[in-house]
């Protein structure tokens, strides 16, 4: 173990130095150090060689983000109205099912299910094209399924563009406080069930979401690098219940 | 058969269409891969199911690497990042029972030993291994996975912040919390018996008491 004195946080009032080397020393004792085993070695070679059969996925996953910029550009209104906290009424049903990047599925499970082009991708966007243009006042909640909240999470990231981009710029940063991105009187004509006040849950840009029907809201962390955190908080607990990583669009 | 080319080259084979880069790869950095997941979910089960998560996420989203970090610190930030998802997922912080001898040796002394181990002492290596690996499970999800990459895995504090996507004073803040967890998981902050005490027991006493009745097998 490398001792950086300077990666030390100052020393927990409850531990003395010598006790926190002893802490550290257990832990190193503890590392594994052992190659990994063969079954799990051939488990992911049978992924990878599944992965390898799915048809070039890239384009196609380019084109569809492609046509779902241009469905998030429309509803740009309603997503900043997310994010200030505007009219959470109804539920937006992203769940008709289309290529996710992001998927942490098996390559097997992901090979059946997906589809670059499908239908119901295109329908999805031309419907959230057309109720944002109708009425930037009805923003609703993304609907995020738990077998699937890595793919979702990327559709949200991809529909709601205000958000993952951490808000407007009027904010510090470009970054919204979760404690100041909803309007109290707009969340009052939400259906109750529906929404909730978001607690102080760090920087970023709120979505507000049912999970599995349980209303939420996903913060989308500032970017960094090529990657950006999506948080899943459910009304009325303060933990994070999921959280995915996404490549920035 | 090895490849020769850079972790950076392999990956942009990879994207270009390379079917067999991504795999020569991962296989360079499974081990450590598998060393970390294997930590943070606490048993090779969810680790398997981890790891193989966080490759299938590599996999896909390779296109979206554009060089800011190493990559080997990007395949353990999607690696890690899957093995937290599940963790957050199964609403997993197991508060595993301490077994029994633990608790009781609590009661008589730390796991602060008052020398070095001999390392000739597999059997007690092992136990203490068992023993810090089942507190470690009792952490939250965070402080365990910033415990096992700067403490178990070396990481620095910088490079465990990238790979955790978090600012590195949160990096700190949970090492500090999460050794003193274990500490007291532990026991290493009851006092070590000092040199020269007694142990604890019975003194010796000054001379032996007499047993009223002679002892033995019955005379004739």
């Amino acid at each position: 173990m490398t001792d950086r004195p300077d990666d030390h946080a100052p020393a927990d009032p409850g531990l003395t130095p010598e006790q926190e080397r002893h802490v550290r020393h257990l832990l190193v004792d503890a590392r594994h150090t052992g190659p990994t085993p063969d079954d799990v070695v051939a488990r992911l070679d049978r992924v990878l060689a599944d992965l390898a059969t799915e048809p070039a996925r890239e384009a196609a996953v380019v084109r569809l983000a492609d046509r779902r910029r241009r469905a998030g550009r429309m509803l740009v209104a309603a997503a900043a109205v997310v994010v200030l906290g505007v009219g959470v009424n109804e539920v937006v049903d992203l769940s008709g099912g289309s290529a996710g990047s992001d998927s942490a599925t098996t390559g097997g499970e992901a090979a059946s299910e997906d589809s670059a082009e499908s239908p119901e991708a295109a329908d999805n966007g031309a419907d959230l094209l057309g109720e944002g243009a109708r009425d930037a006042t009805r923003t609703r909640p993304f609907r995020l399924r738990a077998e699937d909240f890595s793919r979702d999470a990327a559709e949200l990231q991809a529909v709601a563009p205000q958000a993952a981009s951490g808000g407007t710029g009027e904010e510090e940063d470009g970054l919204v406080s979760g404690s100041r991105s909803h309007d109290h009187r707009q969340l009052s004509r939400a259906r109750p069930q529906e929404v909730c006040e978001p607690g102080d849950w760090g920087r970023g840009g709120l979505v507000p979401v049912l999970y599995d029907g349980a209303p939420g809201w996903v913060v989308l962390r500032p970017v960094r690098g090529e990657t950006q955190v999506a948080d899943l908080f459910l009304c009325g607990s303060e933990q994070t219940v999921r959280s995915v990583t996404l490549p920035v669009r | 058969m090895t490849d020769e080319r850079s972790d950076a080259d392999l990956l942009a084979a990879h994207v270009q269409g390379d079917a067999a880069a991504f795999g020569h790869l991962f296989a360079r950095h499974r081990d450590r891969l598998w060393a970390v997941a294997l930590r943070t979910m606490g048993n090779p089960d969810d680790a398997a199911d981890g790891l193989q998560d966080g490759m299938v996420a590599a996999y896909r989203r390779a296109g979206s690497f554009r060089g800011d970090a190493q990559v080997t610190t990007w395949l353990h930030r999607v690696v890690v990042n899957a093995c937290l998802d599940r963790l957050r997922a199964a609403k997993v912080r197991r508060a595993e029972a301490l077994p029994d001898d633990l608790d009781e040796r609590g009661d008589r002394g730390s796991l602060a030993t008052s020398g070095p181990i001999d390392p000739a002492d597999e059997a007690l290596a092992g136990e203490r291994r068992r023993l810090v690996l089942a507190a470690l499970r009792r952490l939250p999800a965070e402080q365990r996975a910033a415990l096992v990459l700067v403490d178990m895995e070396g990481y620095s504090v910088a490079e465990a912040a990238e790979v955790l996507d978090c600012a590195v004073g949160t990096v700190k803040s949970r090492c500090s919390r999460g050794r003193s967890r274990l500490a007291e998981l532990l026991h290493v902050l009851a006092p070590a018996r000092e040199p020269g005490h007694a142990d604890p027991g019975n003194p010796p006493v000054a001379r032996p008491v007499p047993s009223p009745e002679p002892r033995g097998p019955p005379t004739a």
